[in-house]
């Protein structure tokens, strides 16, 4: 865990310079914090060295940008990385960087200009080859884009959603809905990508982030898919986590060392104060920040655990299992999903009169064929929306909560 | 027409005919009683048939706390087994651990729970096993950690209970919300060696006589409690008094958040902890197969032999819903009685009808009946003091133990006499005053 002891006499501990935070323990200044943690981004980014070959073609890298600490702060890294590389190699780059960012504008406020923050970054760092931005209505303007969502959506109710702000309204709860938001990100980042012949993708996860997403896709029934998208060696385009071995906090104090608050901004769709109305993700996030304080080697526990499991194609390979590609999300589904979920959600009557329900019971079948386990559970959450569920479950809250008498 | 739609707002939401009596925890829909029953009990039915979990004639003991998820499970199979003809004989085993004011009052309960369902029971106690009851365990070594040597003596107590009875297979009634706890505590603490195990509805450690199975665990803890309730059970509500460790109750507390916000998240946390697989175990798994493949022609295909399930060794002709029950098995029901598909299922329809479906175990006699844990046999992977599983020289429960007896001295001169009342006891005296 990260303190900031400004007043503290502990000397840096690398060059005895008078010490500005303590990380992991260890008392640092500002040159040095700044050091150790580009060198865990430049160990992840080794690959992207300055190539003499002759007629070596130099890779295309995009860099996701939401303006929150995460990304900015590898931004930052990647630029110095430039600057650094352009420096001592007589101009020459190890990679051209664009940087986009996904104006969601149109859907939630900021609490700042993106437009005037873009320009901003344009003039902080010309190392960066592009940095611009595409807004999240695209993804249903651009016919090459997968309509398949808004299919699914419009089977579910009499209307059609027109725009991706009235899709996200039809899913009803937070959770579907941030889901929701999150595949179409990830669809935007990758048409981006192809338009930009870039051939990597890094992220800026935080080891933090990273943990919280592990334990996210494992409550949303996602959990077949998390070796897939946290731990791929061999995507295409390439994906990568360069910040993996940064704690969050010290994310955090990098954007704090390095000034770089000024470009830091948020949604204005706040997180509920109610813990019913919050997210899976909002949920997550907010374990991981109470349980750190008492048990500060969750985090990085979590990631090497998870970093163990195998990925999904390789599985289900070994046992021949025929699986197609979701409709919605692109991962993997399972043929058996929906099956597994009905007779362990027995939805019929004693008898056999009820026709109703059987029909439904169709219904459901007919798309959920096409769908991973994990997107079935996004419709059927935000079609239930009417529900209140208690918190705890002594025998007299069950009771008082769920028995009609 | 707003009025016929209100009247059907009030009614059950699965057979619109009778009065709604609860809002099912799992999906939030208004049932009556008997809807509600009706999906309770064949969700169990079918997660019991989906694994196979019994085959006729087998006798099976119930681990019985004298809890709602215990008595729920004994009055549950107890039930399926007349439906379903499951033809199984369950015998109840409890564990008396040795907690004054806390296990002395379950097993009353279970004690009533023997007359009511009818079932034989055995009462294995720490005490006799050990020489140490848990109230003297926690005398000695305080609070902390004493969920441990309540664990591994528990484990072995249920081994050597079954094994007493003759019996190779123990059901437990562990939830739904148990399972998704531990899929989440196992990525928290970095459990690797369960992380892809945990989930199993059956643990089965090759040399062990004895299985373990969780026939509810796809089954909400508050959809038990509701059971229990309206089903009138008679069961024991209070939790152990010596407190489980602090880390666990933040993934609880977590587990109950994400239900309240979507109650599915439970069944989807399992259904993750079912898909995870470790690398390491894979490559072991592809190693395996190009193996087989090298030595012997491919003809000994998956073991796909549903046909064990339901559709055989269940007959559930007596049944008025049996078209409900695993409608989507590629086997069709006729398979059985069609001699065409008996070469994949041949070994399994011959079998005797009191012998277990699997008889790999070297530690299961001829009549499917456990070998006794004795240090007579000298079996590899044995305790060299007790007999009992182990890939060490002593079990765990002999190292506990080594260090309990350790200390005995010292206790035995310091003379305490309430050593046997136990700390339980006394806290629980304490709660009750009231100044």
């Amino acid at each position: 865990m990260t303190t900031h002891t400004t007043d503290s006499v502990a000397p840096c501990k690398r060059c005895q310079e008078p010490s500005v935070l303590i990380s992991r323990s260890e008392p640092f200044c500002k040159k040095c914090f700044v050091k150790f943690v580009q060198y865990k981004q430049k160990k992840r980014m080794e690959d992207y060295k300055v190539n003499y070959t002759p007629g070596a073609k130099v890779p295309d890298v995009l860099l996701p940008l939401s303006f929150g600490r995460s990304s900015l702060a590898l931004l930052d890294m990647v630029a110095d990385m430039l600057r650094f590389q352009s420096s001592t190699h007589g101009g020459r780059q190890g990679l051209h960087l664009h940087a986009v960012h996904i104006d969601e504008t149109g859907i939630h406020g900021m609490d700042g200009d993106v437009q005037e923050t873009l320009q901003n970054l344009r003039a902080k760092y010309p190392e960066c080859s592009t940095i611009t931005s595409v807004k999240l209505e695209s993804f249903l303007e651009d016919p090459s884009v997968n309509r398949e969502v808004v299919k699914i959506v419009a089977s579910t109710s009499t209307v059609s959603p027109n725009n991706t702000k009235e899709l996200l309204a039809m899913l009803v709860k937070r959770t579907p809905q941030q889901d929701m938001l999150n595949i179409i990100r990830l669809k935007i980042i990758e048409k981006v990508a192809r338009d930009l012949n870039c051939t990597t993708i890094i992220w800026g996860h935080s080891m933090t982030r990273l943990a919280e997403l592990v334990i996210s896709l494992t409550a949303k029934g996602r959990g077949n898919t998390i070796s897939d998208i946290l731990f791929s060696e061999q995507s295409e385009p390439r994906i990568l986590y360069p910040l993996n071995e940064v704690l969050g906090s010290e994310v955090a104090d990098y954007i704090q060392v390095q000034s770089l608050d000024q470009f830091v901004l948020s949604s204005l769709s706040r997180r509920p104060a109610t813990t019913k109305l919050q997210s899976i993700d909002e949920l997550v996030n907010q374990y991981f920040v109470s349980v750190e304080q008492g048990f500060p080697s969750v985090v990085s526990t979590v990631v090497k655990t998870a970093a163990k499991l195998a990925p999904s194609s390789a599985v289900y390979e070994s046992r021949q299992l025929e699986v197609s590609t979701c409709k919605i999300c692109g991962g993997p589904a399972m043929p058996d999903s929906l099956e597994w979920l009905e007779k362990i959600t027995v939805n019929f009557p004693p008898s056999a009169d009820g026709l109703q329900e059987n029909q439904d019971h169709q219904e459901s079948k007919d798309t959920s064929n096409e769908l991973c386990y994990g997107c079935i559970t996004l419709f059927k959450d935000s079609m239930v929306s009417e529900l209140n569920w208690p918190k705890r479950s002594t025998k007299e809250e069950v009771l008082a909560e769920y028995s009609l008498e | 027409m707003s009025d016929s739609v209100k009247s059907s707002l009030r009614l059950c939401q699965l057979c619109n005919a009778e009065k709604p009596v609860l809002k099912r925890p799992k999906t939030g829909q208004r049932l009556c009683k008997s809807c509600f029953y009706y999906v309770f009990e064949t969700e169990i039915h079918n997660t019991i048939t989906d694994a196979k979990l019994f085959y006729p004639g087998e006798r099976v003991a119930i681990g019985a706390s004298g809890g709602k998820d215990s008595t729920v499970l004994a009055y549950v199979l107890k039930t399926l087994n007349e439906r379903y003809n499951y033809g199984v004989e369950f015998v109840l085993l409890s564990i008396d651990e040795g907690i004054h004011g806390y296990r002395d009052d379950s097993l009353e309960t279970v004690k009533r729970n023997k007359l009511q369902y009818d079932m034989d029971l055995e009462i294995v106690s720490y005490g006799d096993l050990y020489g140490w009851t848990m109230d003297q365990i926690v005398a000695q070594i305080g609070m902390k950690n004493n969920c441990t040597y309540c664990g591994v003596f528990r484990r072995q107590a249920l081994d050597r209970g079954s094994v007493k009875l003759g019996i190779s297979h123990v059901v437990t009634g562990h939830n739904a919300d148990d399972m998704a706890e531990t899929v989440l505590m196992n990525l928290l603490r970095g459990d690797t060696a369960r992380l892809d195990r945990c989930t199993e509805i059956v643990t089965d450690s090759t040399d062990s006589p004895v299985k373990r199975s969780k026939p509810l665990k796809y089954t909400y803890e508050k959809e038990i409690v509701l059971y229990a309730h309206y089903k009138k059970l008679d069961y024991f509500t209070t939790e152990c008094t010596y407190s489980p460790e602090a880390f666990r109750g933040t993934a609880r507390a977590l587990i109950k958040n994400l239900e309240a916000v979507r109650p599915s998240s439970i069944i989807d946390v399992i259904r993750s902890g079912e898909s995870f697989v470790l690398k390491r175990k894979l490559q072991d798994e592809i190693k395996k197969a190009a193996a087989a493949t090298a030595v012997a022609t491919p003809a000994t295909a998956p073991s796909d032999s549903k046909v064990i399930n339901s559709k055989t060794t269940v007959p559930m002709t007596s049944t008025t819903t049996n078209t409900y029950t695993n409608t989507s098995t590629t086997v069709e029901p006729t398979s059985t009685t069609n001699p065409a598909s008996a070469t994949t299922s041949t070994t399994i329809t011959t079998m005797p009808k009191s012998a277990p479906p699997t008889s790999t175990h070297h530690n299961i006699d001829s009549k499917g009946a456990p070998l006794p844990f004795t240090t007579t046999t000298k079996m590899r992977g044995r305790c060299e003091r007790c007999g009992y599983l182990s890939n060490n020289k002593l079990c765990k429960a002999c190292v506990l133990l080594e260090g309990l007896n350790a200390g005995r001295a010292k206790l035995d001169i310091a003379g305490s006499q309430d050593v046997s009342k136990g700390s339980a006891l006394l806290s629980k005296q304490l709660e009750t005053l009231s100044f």
